[in-house]
């Protein structure tokens, strides 16, 4: 009888594992049943609710393709800015940043472009396809506001925030084909409902990104990344303070960042206490100053 | 004999856990490895996505690595991963073991998901495919990193 209840113990744990969508409901049961304990039945809804978590967990590939669609979705509000000896500049920078986060290698690298607007606001998709506009660009007078921008962007990405946008149903959907299929190449059917939930999955992350904007929550944690990858890269930590700063000032306060953003006010608060408490430095070499003024100028 | 099932399974278990713990797949597109640990070293050779190393150090974030051919260097620790074995891995594959990035390459939202997508989105990607091949060469990037004090030639590190 023992055997019969380990044996059945087993097959509940490891069914409970591989199937994602369990409810607490079958732990239950058969802790109603006494096939198992009530401590196990706890141990393995811990597990089960770990296993449920991690379907929001995408492989970074997949990242990567969200990103490319979510980026040609901004590319298709706002135009680019042909300009390359600003690209090249702006990469370099965005480049020196992730070099200090905490995913500096993703599937397909950081690319970062200049978008041909007024309007004051930057963009990080995810998989690394960031944006900035020439109107926040005009914001900055130097290299470190510039980097400060660039790593806070860095920092969503590291922090998967876009990802997070993403609904679980969507990803449940796609999870499922996924589950269900071992090719790599799928049949119609499960093309068509990996397509509507990557359709799905790119309105929720745009949604995010340029109508609602992330959480207060998410910006400061992009803002605390952010000086710990600039100043990690050498930076000042005065550049986010600046580019808070001249933000600030602005007029342009009714669209773009103003509108998906926590008031510039009440993140100057946060970043300076985060810099007193961490001790970050704020020491700018000229040179940086003077190669900004002759890309950006 | 029944007794002697479960040490002996355990002992292959943990075996096959050290083993594999020394051998790490690429999990991005594509990566150098380089001779020494910082981002702009010179690459020793050019890794693609699933291939294997032989972990044989590690200092700070970066991993000293043989290849399959016998190169040796370093990558960084986001560019590869451990290939998991444990049955309460963060993901599962479809065919009920676990696995791992490598395992679900080319699996979900990928190129062939963009393809029908964008037969009905209308969207143009012509400079997502332009930002994509954005690159900056090791070179200058340490030129970049030197001339405005960055990094090691400053107040970074």
């Amino acid at each position: 009888m023992k055997k019969t209840t380990l044996t059945l113990s087993i097959l509940a744990v490891v069914s409970i594992l591989a199937c994602a969508t369990v409810s607490k409901m079958s732990t239950t049961v058969l802790e109603k049943q006494g096939v198992i304990s009530e401590e196990q039945k706890d141990s393995i809804d811990k597990v089960a609710v770990a296993v449920e978590h991690s379907f929001e967990d995408l492989t970074e590939e997949q990242e990567y393709y969200l990103g490319r669609s979510v980026a040609a979705k901004i590319l298709n509000q706002y135009p680019a800015y042909q300009n390359d000896r600003l690209t090249t500049y702006v990469n370099k920078v965005g480049t020196a940043v992730s070099y200090t986060s905490d995913r500096p290698e993703i599937y397909g690298g950081y690319h970062f472009l200049v978008l041909d607007s007024e309007e004051i606001n930057a963009f990080a998709c995810p998989g690394g396809f960031i944006f900035i506009t020439r109107g926040l660009l005009s914001t900055c007078r130097d290299e470190e506001a510039l980097a400060g921008i660039l790593a806070h962007e860095v920092g969503h990405v590291c922090a998967k925030h876009g990802l997070k946008a993403i609904k679980k149903s969507r990803l449940m959907d796609a999870f499922d084909v996924l589950l269900t299929e071992t090719s790599k190449h799928y049949n119609q059917e499960e093309l068509s409902k990996l397509t509507n939930a990557f359709d799905g999955a790119l309105g929720d992350i745009v949604d995010q990104l340029v109508v609602k904007g992330y959480s207060r929550q998410q910006e400061y944690e992009a803002d605390q990344l952010s000086l710990r990858y600039a100043t990690a890269a050498g930076y000042a930590a005065s550049g986010l303070v600046e580019s808070l700063e001249n933000m600030s000032a602005s007029t342009d306060t009714g669209m773009g960042f103003f509108k998906t953003h926590p008031a510039p006010q009440d993140r100057l608060e946060q970043v300076r206490a985060e810099i007193s408490s961490k001790g970050y430095g704020s020491s700018v070499d000229p040179a940086r100053t003077k190669r900004f003024g002759q890309a950006v100028g | 004999m029944k007794k002697l099932f479960l040490p002996i399974l355990l002992a292959v278990l943990i075996a096959a856990g050290v083993m594999a713990a020394e051998t790490l797949k690429v999990t991005v597109k594509t990566t150098k490895m380089r001779s020494s640990p910082k981002f702009y070293a010179p690459a020793v050779t050019t890794l693609n996505f699933g291939d294997s190393i032989q972990k044989i150090g590690e200092q700070g974030d970066w991993i000293q690595g043989l290849t399959t051919a016998g190169l040796q260097g370093w990558v960084h620790g986001s560019a590869v991963e451990e290939p998991s074995f444990s049955l309460t891995a963060r993901r599962t594959s479809g065919t009920g073991t676990t696995a791992d990035e490598v395992a679900l390459a080319g699996k979900g939202f990928n190129e062939q998901v963009e393809q029908s997508y964008k037969k009905t989105a209308n969207l143009d990607y012509t400079w997502v495919d332009r930002m994509s091949q954005i690159s900056i060469s090791e070179e200058d990037m340490e030129r970049f990193f030197k001339e405005g004090k960055l990094g090691e030639y400053g107040g970074g590190r």
